[in-house]
């Protein structure tokens, strides 16, 4: 269970403005939690908070009741929480994509057999074990992100932090690592928090927390807040295009039922709205 | 103004690779298109814009720009740099200045213009991607956000006053704003007479901006044509790995049972003009 209070985060002591303040935040295991906010809302200053990676200017970060800062180092922080960043690119540092996926494991100390068969496992459950041997930099962005992915979670955290996974992935990419995290959830051992853009993406999560200027304004379910037309906008939000659809037919006059969100949602919300309108002559199977 | 003809790359470092990056592409682009290039990861998207700008020469079939071969005159390549102005996919990669105002610079001074030109199509440039010359100019490329160096990258192109401009996932990182922001800006500078040419895995966004559409799969133009008609062929665009878009997807799903919708174009608003229309009528 990952637990933060009151943080608040300024880059520097110098400046004024606060990248993050008060922001009071939970995610339980078994949770998939979504981030949302419009650029330099602080989305990735506070997952860097909740790594570790950046200490809070004020308030705290609990992981299953410890403070982050009271433990030792980066290394005991990893097998708690593990972190992706956008540009998986940027976090591999490895010659061999199996050297890659043990690289935490061996700085753990892992005896060498339990190591080579948990990293063989982790190959496998990712899909990347005919690249085992190629240099990661060599990779597709979804490869490279699948090797980040089994590298991070070849220490088991109880924290899986995703910032914008899916900005460089292209769409059958973006199903697989949905599909993984959607067995993460159902695995009911972690907490998973994800940065996205995507207002589908958000849409599977439990959850959705909303940060404008720094500060958090909105955490409930996806549904509720994309049904809020105008404080998406305000936020700087983008809405599933269903329910932009239905925004538009609305102001054409035409208002659909039950706030559709997906493809289906809307045409079963637009059938019936539409037979409504001509009930004798709708449409001759 | 840009014609590739049956145009073919192949990585030479990648001997490995059974398949070329591109194969048997012909396309032309005037100052008046609107092309969107779509396909899944590693089918071609990027090879074939920096094969249109002279970037990359092909390694069969020829690539004219204002008629002249680009493999036969070096002079003609650099010309087309210009011509057809790209801007990259990560626009941390493409700066370099230590400030703004000197990036945008660096193309205009390198084509030997007077200061006072060069300073002016800075300050034009600046503008046209709302970023304030007084302010932004002075200020390091490095201190800037994700979507504010992505303008400075654009800025810096359209300082050249490129006769076509070359777009690679523009909208990758963007937010909503600034994504809006984007489509005004290319959709004013089309008007003014500048052909644009996006390649994108955000369908979503080239249904909104472009006229016609490329399907690229492996390496190959697959489909080619008006935008309205490629996104409404959605087993094509599966088929290529690109995800549907929502209104083709709805269209396609109302048309199964038995709605016929009729749209000029797949943009949210025509959309949903066709679907009011659909609906207050009895159908067929």
């Amino acid at each position: 269970m990952l637990q933060a209070t009151s943080l608040d985060y300024r880059y520097s002591a110098a400046e004024e403005q606060t990248a993050l303040s008060g922001i009071d935040f939970a995610a339980n295991a078994g949770q998939w939690v979504a981030v949302m906010g419009a650029n330099g809302s602080g989305k990735s200053t506070l997952l860097q908070l909740l790594a570790g990676i950046r200490v809070p200017s004020r308030g705290r970060v609990l992981i299953d009741g410890v403070d982050m800062r009271d433990l030792a180092c980066r290394r005991e922080i990893a097998r708690h929480v593990g972190i992706v960043f956008q540009d998986p690119a940027t976090q591999l540092v490895s010659a061999t994509v199996e050297r890659e996926v043990a690289f935490g494991l061996e700085h753990m100390g892992m005896p060498a057999g339990e190591m080579r068969s948990r990293v063989k496992q982790l190959l496998e459950y990712f899909d990347i074990t005919s690249v085992r041997n190629r240099p990661p930099q060599s990779l597709s962005g979804g490869q490279k992100q699948r090797v980040v992915l089994a590298s991070v979670l070849a220490m088991e955290p109880g924290v899986l932090l995703l910032d914008e996974p899916t900005a460089l992935l292209d769409s059958a990419a973006r199903e697989k690592l949905m599909g993984i995290l959607e067995n993460f959830r159902a695995g009911g051992a972690m907490a998973i928090v994800m940065a996205t853009a995507h207002p589908e993406e958000v849409l599977r999560a439990d959850r959705v927390a909303v940060l404008s200027r720094g500060c958090l304004v909105a955490d409930e379910a996806p549904r509720s807040l994309f049904s809020r037309e105008q404080e998406c906008e305000k936020w700087g939000l983008p809405r599933p295009p269903a329910a932009r659809m239905a925004s538009a037919l609305g102001r054409r006059g035409r208002t659909l039922p039950d706030s559709p969100m997906t493809v289906a949602e809307f045409v079963s919300a637009w059938t019936a709205a539409s037979a409504d309108a001509s009930p004798k002559e709708g449409p001759r199977e | 103004m840009i014609v590739l003809e049956t145009v073919g790359f192949r990585y030479e470092m990648d001997t490995t690779e059974p398949v070329p990056a591109l194969e048997g592409i012909s396309l032309s682009v005037t100052p008046g298109t609107t092309l969107g290039i779509a396909g899944a990861s590693g089918s071609g998207k990027t090879t074939l814009l920096q094969v249109m700008c002279g970037l990359l020469l092909p390694t069969s079939g020829t690539v004219r720009v204002e008629g002249r071969d680009l493999s036969r005159s070096t002079k003609a390549r650099r010309r087309a740099c210009i011509l057809a102005g790209l801007v990259f996919q990560f626009p941390e990669r493409q700066l370099f200045e230590a400030t703004v105002a000197d990036d945008v610079a660096y193309g205009p001074r390198n084509l030997g213009l007077e200061r006072a030109d060069v300073e002016e199509r800075v300050r034009h440039a600046l503008g046209r991607v709302e970023l304030d010359p007084d302010t932004f100019g002075r200020r390091s490329p490095l201190s800037l956000s994700f979507g504010e160096m992505r303008r400075v990258a654009l800025a810096g192109v359209l300082a050249l006053k490129p006769r076509v401009l070359l777009l690679d996932e523009p909208t990758a990182g963007l937010d909503e704003r600034g994504k809006r922001n984007l489509e005004g800006l290319l959709r004013s500078l089309h008007e003014g007479g500048v052909g644009v040419v996006v390649a994108s895995h955000d369908v979503g966004f080239l249904a909104e901006m472009v006229q016609d559409l490329v399907l690229l799969e492996n390496g190959r133009a697959v489909v080619r044509g008006p935008v309205v008609e490629i996104l409404g062929n959605t087993s094509a665009l599966r088929q290529a790995g690109v995800a549907v878009p929502f209104a083709p997807a709805v269209l396609s799903v109302l048309g199964e049972r038995g709605w016929r919708i009729e749209t000029g174009s797949m943009r949210e608003d025509a959309v949903a003009d066709a679907l009011v229309r659909a609906g207050a009528r009895p159908v067929r």
